[in-house]
């Protein structure tokens, strides 16, 4: 074969590959980590006079973050606590669509799972507001004799609001992957003597793990920066990390604290995200050719 | 009326009674009887469609019959579902569990049955049974890293491991390459009369029912048409479709002459003989010759040899097919019309072999003429 041929096959063959991860790495590059590398450093300065940057070095900024530690500990119970009420609700139906459902009507039922998205997230979180507030179902409780709750501005209503705006996001990937179970496994699994609980605990749960992991990533991640649903269903007394950051950066104005706040935000989502990967592919039975992402 | 495969058997280890089941408006299984003795290999046999799986199911419990009674050792099974049977099955793509190892998939039967089993006893089992099929060793392997044959063997050493009362294979070898397909053969017949247990296997390939059971039962929408050993149902086929589905076979049609004689429609009266249980059909009425290839002697036209034989006819070679070991001719006869010969190598050693278009001389005895009443 000439050579020459060949080099110059393998140096288009680089160059096509350069074109094609270039729109990507540009992205990556000056959207995500130079914005990153901005935040780290502005997270060692201090705030100016009239609020922004000034540079200098200084572990102020992460030292007084404990006196926001009411944001830290909302969002490290609610986010969980949310994936985890998601998980719990969704699973039971991604498993009655992907294996229970008539054939016929599962597009159907799909559908009406998407439809929520269709509408603006604003207006859907609005309207729960209504629902939760002094004219919803707290007067409906009144009327049956419970009187005195009051649901809106609390944790739960913050817990409800997540569940109804995340619970498509976990039902998608587990659907998926209890779709592309093989019927012949559970087949397998009774003949082999296991009852259906059994059988669910050992064939089919194991083997949704990766779209039980990714539908948990998806939630918790957006979880651990939401603002808007605390925000409307809280009343402020209810406030996430995400809330923090608006006050901090948009309303005192104190950049470098607001840094040093989305650094451990970052930090904690890193670890928190490698400990639970790791789990997971654990329990899917460490094999490499499931990526649990 | 119960087909009893052996006479004189003691409690069969499966008796079907009139079973059916439907499929919406597709009947699977009809009306089937049959009592499957302890201790055999039996072969259900037929194209795809016939029922044969719905049937293997049906024992396994996966299915529930729409009328009828399944027994297994004596006893009703009719709405036991399949964990609470002691039967064992080997899945058509073995369907082992993709996020368990070797050990643990083999394992996961006894786990079942005995959920308090020491970690050591159940390494002792898992190890005799890889043992029996031949995979020492292979406990820490993952199922994907495993070839076909491999995997084949870990989906045996899973279903025996329970030490089952029937084995059930469902296509067994159906993705296995040709020689690794015969290989397996002889080893699931070892294994048969190591274990001692039934096994029974579905099959739509004849070579592999043939070469591996005791018995054949043959099957044609939903219904049972004929069982015995592999040798009767290829020499005594009790109907055409027996024989056109089991080997090859010549079929021409004809006037029944009574007496073992059928008229042909060219108007050669041929003789021959009707299967051992089956009556010849009754004078005057349609009736079936059907000829086995191989049974065909073949010789160059003028040539002595075939037309030594009771029928003879002349024609020409139309098409040539080399098969290693045999040779096909299709032979264009004018009162025939295309017949298919069988030459083996050692006959053709004396005959020499025969190009298209040679005329040549083709021959059979009386013996070798099955005759059937056409329905």
């Amino acid at each position: 074969m000439d050579t020459s041929v060949k080099t110059k096959a393998e140096r288009r063959r680089k160059w096509t590959t350069a074109m094609l991860l270039a729109p990507a790495t540009l992205w990556y590059a000056v959207l995500l980590l130079l914005p990153l590398v901005t935040i780290v450093i502005f997270s060692f300065g201090e705030r100016g006079p009239a609020g922004g940057y000034i540079p200098a070095f200084t572990f102020d900024n992460y030292l007084n973050l404990p006196t926001r530690s009411k944001a830290f500990f909302n969002t490290m119970t609610l986010a969980p606590l949310g994936t985890l009420a998601c998980l719990l609700i969704a699973y039971p139906l991604a498993y009655y669509l992907a294996i229970v459902a008539n054939k016929k009507y599962k597009t159907l039922l799909l559908v009406l799972v998407i439809v929520p998205f269709w509408t603006s997230l604003l207006v859907r979180t609005y309207a729960w507001i209504f629902i939760l507030g002094g004219q919803g179902l707290p007067k409906l409780l009144a009327f049956i004799g419970f009187e005195g709750v009051r649901m809106i501005n609390t944790p739960g209503a913050v817990l409800i609001g997540i569940i109804y705006i995340y619970l498509p996001l976990m039902v998608f990937p587990i659907y998926v992957s209890l779709e592309k179970l093989d019927t012949r496994l559970l087949e397998a699994s009774s003949d082999l003597g296991a009852s259906p609980l059994r059988t669910f605990f050992q064939v089919t749960l194991p083997l949704s793990i990766p779209g039980l992991a990714t539908g948990s990533m998806m939630v918790f991640i957006l979880l651990m920066g939401e603002f808007i649903i605390p925000q409307m269903l809280g009343g402020g007394k209810v406030y996430f990390i995400g809330n923090a950051l608006v006050d901090v950066f948009l309303q005192s104005r104190n950049w470098p604290f607001g840094a040093a706040f989305a650094v451990s935000l970052v930090l904690i989502m890193l670890v928190t995200i490698t400990v639970y990967m790791r789990y997971m592919s654990k329990l899917a039975g460490g094999r490499d050719d499931v990526s649990v992402m | 009326m119960t087909d009893d495969i052996k006479n004189g058997a003691e409690t069969a280890d499966i008796e079907f009674r009139g079973v059916s089941r439907h499929f919406g408006d597709v009947i699977a299984v009809n009306n089937v009887d049959i009592s499957i003795p302890r201790g055999g290999f039996v072969s259900f046999l037929g194209p795809s469609g016939c029922g044969k799986t719905t049937f293997l199911r049906m024992i396994a419990g996966f299915e529930q019959p729409d009328s009828g009674d399944v027994l297994l050792r004596g006893e009703s099974v009719v709405g036991v579902p399949a964990f609470k049977r002691p039967v064992n099955m080997v899945f058509q793509h073995y369907a082992l569990f993709p996020h368990l190892n070797v050990a643990d998939n083999i394992g996961y039967g006894i786990k079942q049955v005995n959920r308090k089993i020491s970690k050591k006893e159940l390494a002792t089992r898992v190890g005799e049974t890889l043992e029996m099929v031949r995979l020492p060793g292979f406990q820490e392997r993952n199922i994907w890293e495993m070839s076909g044959g491999q995997q084949q063997r870990v989906a045996l050493a899973r279903a025996l491991i329970n030490r089952p009362n029937v084995l059930l294979l469902d296509e067994p070898l159906a993705a296995l390459d040709r020689k690794l397909r015969r290989d397996m053969q002889i080893e699931l017949q070892n294994l048969q009369r190591e274990v001692g247990i039934t096994f029974v296997l579905v099959t739509h390939d004849q070579e592999e029912a043939l070469s591996m059971s005791d018995t054949v039962c043959l099957m044609k929408e939903g219904r049972i048409v004929q069982t015995g050993s592999p040798q009767d149902l290829y020499k005594e086929p009790l109907s055409p479709y027996v024989a056109d589905f089991v080997g090859k076979s010549n079929f021409f049609k004809g006037i029944s002459e009574g007496a073992g004689a059928v008229k042909l429609t060219c108007g050669r009266i041929v003789e021959g003989r009707a299967p051992l249980t089956v009556e010849l059909p009754p004078k005057s009425s349609a009736a079936v010759v059907c000829v086995r290839p191989e049974m065909i002697h073949i010789a160059a036209e003028g040539n002595k040899g075939a037309s030594e034989h009771a029928m003879y006819f002349t024609g020409n070679i139309v098409n040539r097919i080399f098969l290693g070991e045999n040779t096909e001719y299709v032979v264009r006869i004018d009162e025939l019309g295309d017949v298919l010969v069988m030459s083996s190598r050692l006959s053709e050693a004396s005959t020499g072999t025969f190009e298209p278009n040679q005329s040549v001389t083709i021959g059979w005895d009386k013996d070798a003429t099955l005759i059937f009443a056409d329905t």
